[in-house]
C-alpha cells in the first residue's frame, strides 16, 4: 500500500523521487509520495545566520580583502 | 567529474536556497544562505550552509550528518553560487567550513570542478593569513569566489 502524504517537510527534490521509505519519525518505515513543498522562514536574527555572519566578519578582520579582489568585484 | 546534486529551490528571496539530502540517515533539510552586512563589505558576501532541525525550527551547522552524500551537497552548494552570481555578478563569496575538516570538503569540491569553472571565476584562497589566486593540491583556510567579469 503506497501512501499519497502531503508533507510540509519535504522538499520538491523528495517530490520528484518516486518514493521515499522515511527512516525516522512518525512515519518511520512508510513508503510515501511526498508531495509538497515548504519554504523555510529565514530570520537574519536566527543564532546560526548570526554566529556564521560574526565568524566571516572575525575572518575578514584577520585577512582583509584585498583591494585588487574589491576593485575587480567593482568592475 | 561530473557530480551529481540535488534539486534545490530557491526560498522566499534570491539569497537563500533549500534542499534535501536523502542517505541512509534519512531525509535532512539542507539550507543555504547567502549573509550580507555593510560590515563584510560591499558586495561581500557569507555562504552559510546549515541543517534544518524540524523539532526545533532552527538551522544548525554543528551537526555532522555523515549521510553519505557529501559530494552531492558540493555540487548542490556549487549550483546555489552559480545562480547567486547570476543574480548579483558583481558578489564576492565567502566560503568557510565550520571546521577545518569541512573547509578540506569546500577545497575537495572546488578542486574537482576547476577545469570547468576556472574560466568563469578566480577563487582565491586564505593560506597564512594571506588570500592567494586558488591551485590545486595548496591547502586553504576559506575562499573568496569572484565571477569573471567578460
Amino acid at each position: 500500500m503506497k501512501n499519497f502524504l502531503s508533507l510540509k517537510k519535504f522538499h520538491k527534490s523528495s517530490r520528484k523521487a518516486k518514493t521515499i521509505i522515511v527512516k525516522s519519525g512518525l512515519f518511520k518505515g512508510m513508503e510515501i509520495y511526498p508531495v509538497r513543498r515548504c519554504t523555510l522562514p529565514i530570520n537574519e536574527n536566527s543564532p546560526f545566520l548570526v554566529k556564521k555572519m560574526e565568524e566571516a566578519i572575525r575572518c575578514l578582520q584577520e585577512c582583509p580583502i584585498p583591494e585588487e579582489i574589491l576593485k575587480r568585484a567593482q568592475g | 567529474m561530473e557530480w551529481e546534486r540535488y534539486d534545490i529551490e530557491e526560498g522566499r528571496d534570491d539569497r537563500t536556497f533549500e534542499f534535501c539530502s536523502y542517505g541512509p540517515k534519512g531525509l535532512i533539510r539542507k539550507v543555504i544562505r547567502f549573509q550580507h552586512r555593510p560590515e563584510l563589505g560591499a558586495n561581500v558576501y557569507n555562504l552559510s550552509l546549515g541543517d534544518y532541525e524540524e523539532h526545533t525550527g532552527l538551522i544548525d551547522d554543528s551537526i555532522v550528518s555523515n549521510n553519505g552524500d557529501y559530494t552531492k551537497i558540493l555540487k548542490s552548494v556549487a549550483w546555489t553560487v552559480d545562480k547567486f552570481v547570476n543574480s548579483y555578478p558583481r558578489a564576492i563569496i565567502l566560503i568557510r567550513g565550520s571546521t577545518a575538516s569541512r573547509s578540506r570538503l569546500y577545497q575537495m569540491g572546488i578542486a574537482s570542478a576547476w577545469p570547468e569553472i576556472k574560466d568563469r571565476y578566480e577563487i582565491w584562497g586564505r593560506r597564512a593569513n594571506k588570500w592567494l589566486s586558488f591551485e590545486k593540491g595548496v591547502n586553504y583556510e576559506e575562499f573568496l569566489v569572484v565571477k569573471k567579469i567578460s
